[in-house]
């Protein structure tokens, strides 16, 4: 077995001293205690000594013992004065030296020891008195004020005046305290027993011994390399970011380009240029923040927004029946914070038009909800669209692409609904890790009445997924809230994949 | 979105299917619905809002009788000619201005029917109704009043009838006052000074829609006939709601009788099951699918979905079913064709779009931002950016303007956050008793007022950094400002000492980048880190990202 100097200088101690405390064996191998705590560590984990607890009852000064410590005890200042005073004075008197409480203390402890007793209303010191030695409870109070005491190392004397201190309030403070012993094992005994041999070794290679080669002469110690080190944490990105970052990898890779837009809405781009009508679930104030500051979002131009009212009233000549009810440009006008990013995509393709189009977001976006384990009320979303001569053959080809670079293998297709798609499709994968098929993201192909008016002319293919989702999945997370608390400790263990 | 209740024997009796048991788990989503699942007894499936027509076993039954080739194509429905009628006066325009009713023989019901019948009419309600709003059913013992009827409307106090549920006469305005369903619903007619009021030829109530139906025509299992009221806002709404339910009807053996409703001026006839007809045009299905099926092969699909179908040259007549009342264009037919031909048997392609990728300018300045913040040994923390006007400006003993939200869902979050800095220090809070010490950024959106922009408010991209432990201090902070500042290679920048209340006065300063603030740092001030429970010292620093883009050849 490998062991460093140090290890065996304490090894050597405990040889000699048995069963000894980590400061016992310092002074002993001439060794500082943190290096000795190091090496009864490392001889632990051999398994060539054992560490027991102790526990000890020990005693301490409490407040009125540290005062009585200083200026001595009641009845040894009132015997003072009585024997300055010739041996004898008036019990009144006793408050030259004493606080006033003290006096019926001092007067009941000097009875009690035989120092004095009272002769027609005069103190009278006695024999014992005259000769003023100090007691043993005054004795102990005097080795207390260096620390505290284990009880198992007083005498028989020290027992009886503790007893005596105890009996006074405030004076002593009874306690436990554990205390470390280390001692051979039976293996620690037999190497022992075999003799150690202390060389000069050579721990930590330095400029200095690389300089003199000095480890020529000297031995390089052998390290158990086995052994694990202290542990060590990065700097890291936020795992929910490496998720962001791959996905926008992905959407790199296939050529898209990158978008962004606002986060503060207007109720136009957000719900009517999707072709949501006003009075859809999904608007009301329980589904979407709106806003009181600001309070009003301005129109894009003046065809835009009449093409929008009559894709809601009628169909805008699309070939749709349209919603059939009186649009309100009020009400388009509300702001809110996006409920989704297909507002960025719509806005982009306002601007756009024309194929060949294919771009991506990765953006946050704002829900009604009540913070809980599964919700949040603002997360990630992720959204793609393509436009040009393409079909819904190309959308399930694409999405197969897109799940097969982010890891699944096995995706399959079901028909969804969205207000604004036709046809629209749900996305399932299928985590081989919880052996079953998940919902993981929505896709479709933008409605005519949705395209047409805004001067769309292509089929837009769009899909999207939420990223908190798949950050939970991948992360064994189950609630959604720890990837919002950066947990540093988390954050610092967390894998990165 | 509603989750249906259906008895799974009763299912399997009316889809009269060889499918396994297992097979048909399978294929039951394949129509577009989530089976949010099984007890043995109870299948629960959630369909999607555009097709009420599903929210019933019946209709359930119907579709995958289609959809399973048992019975394919358009189910013909027919109602017996009409034998009574209702009036309707001309004062319910503007107050809820259609009604459509019809009539039902032959009924037998049970408690669970019973049950069923209710949860479709309030799943109708949601789906179509827009909680009652705009469609609103009522279901009656016709035995107990007596017909012609009349829709019409009376003043608060003018009446007095027993609503379901009470054993007392009540007037409108107290059953809105009073009546659980009153107060739920009142806020649809409240504003008018007349309500809508359904009564027989003897003036007996039956409904006071959209609110609450009469205890005097209350459905039991001993009910025998239906009238049934179906008022809105809505015409067309309402009438799809009466063929939804009725139809439920026929498939369950009962008669449906229609009635004449005679508006002023004009009468219609309910239901009217008679279906709508659609154009097809092949090339156009074809085109958006992406596949190239005959006219005969789309017609197949149709059928699957309940359709029926007349296939023309290059166009097929699609009659729509009259209880579908998603079909707003043509693209809804070829939807249903691709659902009908199975998403898994598509060929998948990919499309023929050459495009290059490219990243945002300012995403890529973030790239770069976050790997020096690594180097640095500063971890990377997200936050949310809802917040509080406490926790946003209060805490840092700073005041300002924000984005505020008009209905917030709780006081922690009434706000959009304007700085990064208190989001940084909640962090720090939350991670008080960890391990010191801490360095943690972000790189994230703030949201400023801004009258120049379109929503009156404009997004702006942050680099934020705290650093907490016992030594923390402003040279830290400098010396990661200087450090940034160099390996961007912007060069020419002033730091000027700057009054922000919350740091420490004469240790907070502000970069300059041409003449403009780009950010912010410095020791925070002591009384902000005790109200985020710090009891180390933090130094932190919070710049611009897109103005360090501007002179760093980024963005």
């Amino acid at each position: 077995m490998e062991l460093s100097k140090n290890e065996k200088l304490v090894l050597r101690a405990l040889e000699k001293l048995g069963s000894a405390s980590p400061e016992k064996i310092a002074e002993k191998a001439g060794l500082n205690q943190s290096a000795v705590n190091r090496a009864l560590y490392w001889l632990l984990r051999k398994g060539l000594v054992e560490i027991k607890e102790r526990v000890e009852e020990i005693a301490a000064l409490d407040e009125e013992g540290e005062l009585y410590a200083k200026k001595g005890l009641p009845e040894r200042r009132a015997l003072d004065y009585l024997r300055s005073r010739g041996g004898e004075a008036g019990i009144s008197e006793l408050g030259r030296v004493l606080e006033k409480e003290e006096v019926s203390i001092a007067l009941g402890w000097l009875r009690r020891k035989g120092l004095a007793n009272i002769e027609k209303g005069r103190l009278v010191l006695t024999e014992e008195g005259r000769k003023g030695e100090k007691g043993e409870d005054e004795k102990l109070l005097e080795r207390l004020t260096q620390g505290e005491v284990m009880l198992s190392q007083l005498s028989e004397e020290e027992r009886k005046a503790l007893e005596l201190l105890k009996g006074r309030k405030h004076v002593i403070k009874l306690g436990e305290k554990s205390f470390r012993e280390a001692k051979l094992t039976h293996s620690g005994e037999a190497l022992v027993s075999r003799g150690i041999e202390i060389a000069d070794e050579i721990s930590q290679l330095t400029p200095g011994i690389i300089k003199t080669r000095a480890w020529e002469s000297k031995k390089l110690r052998r390290y158990d390399v086995t052994l694990p080190a202290p542990e060590l944490t990065p700097a890291k990105l936020h795992p929910l970011r490496i998720i962001i970052d791959e996905i926008r990898s992905i959407f790199l890779q296939m050529g898209f380009r990158e978008i962004s837009g606002p986060l503060v809405e207007s109720g136009f781009w957000n719900f009517d240029a999707l072709f949501v009508p006003q009075d859809h679930p999904a608007r009301e104030m329980q589904d979407t923040f709106y806003l009181e500051t600001p309070a009003e979002a301005r129109m894009p131009e003046r065809e835009i927004v009449e093409a929008v009212k009559q894709a809601h009233e009628s169909g805008a000549g699309t070939g749709s029946t349209g919603w059939g009810y009186s649009w309100s440009e009020e009400v388009a006008r509300t702001t809110l914070l996006r409920t989704h990013t297909t507002a960025t995509t719509i806005r982009h393709l306002v601007a756009e038009r024309e194929p060949p189009i294919k771009v991506f977001c990765v953006d946050r976006v704002f829900r009604k909800e009540r913070i809980t384990f599964k919700h949040l009320p603002e997360f990630h979303q992720v959204e793609g669209i393509v436009v040009g001569d393409v079909s819904f053959s190309d959308l399930l080809g694409l999405l197969r692409e897109f799940y097969r670079k982010m890891g699944f293998e096995r995706v399959r297709f079901r028909p969804g609904y969205f207000p604004y798609t036709e046809p629209s499709l749900e996305i399932e994968v299928f985590f081989s890790d919880r052996g079953k098929w998940l919902e993981l993201g929505g896709a479709g192909i933008f409605r005519p009445e949705v395209t047409q008016p805004l001067g769309i002319r292509h089929p837009v293919l769009a899909w999207g997924l939420g990223i908190e989702r798949l950050a939970m999945l991948r992360l064994g997370l189950e609630d959604i809230r720890e990837l919002y608390m950066s947990d540093i400790s988390w954050l610092r263990r967390v894998r990165v994949r | 979105m509603p989750v249906i209740k259906v008895e799974y024997a009763e299912l399997r009796r009316m889809l009269n299917s060889e499918l396994s048991d297992e097979e048909l788990m399978e294929k039951l989503p394949l129509l577009g619905c989530d089976i949010e699942g099984f007890d043995g007894r109870y299948l629960y499936i959630e369909y999607f809002p555009n097709r009420p027509d599903l929210y019933s076993v019946e209709g359930i039954a119907r579709a995958y009788r289609a959809f399973f080739g048992v019975e394919p194509g358009l189910k013909e429905y027919r109602a017996e000619e009409a034998e009574n009628y209702i009036l309707v006066d001309e004062s319910v325009a503007g107050v809820r201005d259609y009604v459509v009713a019809c009539e039902v023989k032959d009924v037998r019901l049970s408690d669970e029917l019973i049950a069923e019948l209710m949860e479709l009419q309030e799943d109708l309600h949601w789906a179509l109704g827009r909680d009652r709003k705009k469609v609103s059913i009522g279901v009656h013992d016709s035995s107990r009043v007596t017909p012609p009827y009349r829709y019409t409307t009376v003043k608060p106090e003018e009446i007095r009838f027993v609503p379901l549920g009470y054993d007392r006469e009540m007037t409108p305005r107290e059953i809105l006052e009073e009546h659980p369903k009153g107060m739920e619903y009142a806020h649809i007619i409240s504003c008018y000074d007349r309500y809508p009021i359904i009564l027989d030829s003897r003036n007996n109530v039956l409904s006071l829609p959209p609110i609450i139906n009469g205890e005097l025509t209350r459905v039991t299992e001993s009910t025998r006939e239906f009238f049934i009221d179906v008022t809105g806002t809505d015409l067309k709404l309402i009438s799809q709601a009466l063929n939804i339910l009725t139809t439920a009807f026929v498939d369950r053996g009962f008669r449906v009788r229609k009635v004449e409703v005679r508006y002023p001026g004009r009468s219609l006839l309910t239901p009217d099951f008679s279906p709508a007809v659609r154009k097809l045009r092949r090339s156009y299905a074809n085109r958006m699918l992406g596949l190239n099926l005959s006219g005969e092969e789309i017609k197949q699909c149709l059928e699957r979905m309940g359709y029926g179908v007349e296939v023309k040259e290059e166009e097929l007549l699609v009659k729509v079913p009259c209880y579908r009342c998603d079909i707003f264009h043509e693209i809804d037919l070829v939807e249903d064709v691709a659902i009908g031909r199975g998403y898994e048997n598509f060929p998948e392609a990919l499309p023929e779009v050459f495009t290059t990728g490219e990243k945002l300018p300012i995403e890529e300045l973030g790239e770069k931002l976050r790997m020096l913040m690594l180097g640095y040994g500063i971890t990377e923390v997200m936050s949310l950016m809802l917040t509080n006007e406490r926790e946003n400006f209060s805490h840092l003993r700073r005041r300002g303007s924000a984005v505020r939200i008009m209905n917030p869902i709780s006081e922690e979050h009434t706000m959009v956050r304007t700085s990064l800095l208190p989001s940084l220090l909640g962090v720090l809070r939350l991670n008080r008793h960890r391990e010191l010490p801490q360095r943690i950024f972000e790189l994230g959106d703030v949201v400023l007022l801004d009258p120049e922009a379109e929503t009156g408010a404009a997004r702006r991209r942050r680099l934020g950094v705290a650093i907490i432990h016992a030594k923390a201090n402003f040279t830290e902070a400098r010396a990661l400002l200087q450090g940034i500042l160099r390996d961007l290679g912007i060069e020419g920048y002033q730091v000027e000492e700057k009054e922000d209340p919350a740091f420490i006065p004469g240790r907070c300063a502000t970069v300059v980048l041409d003449g403009k603030e780009a950010g912010v740092f410095g020791e925070i001030h002591p009384e902000v880190l005790t109200n985020f429970e710090l009891e180390y010292p933090v130094t932190a620093l919070e710049l611009d990202v897109k103005a360090l883009g501007l002179r760093g050849g980024g963005c």
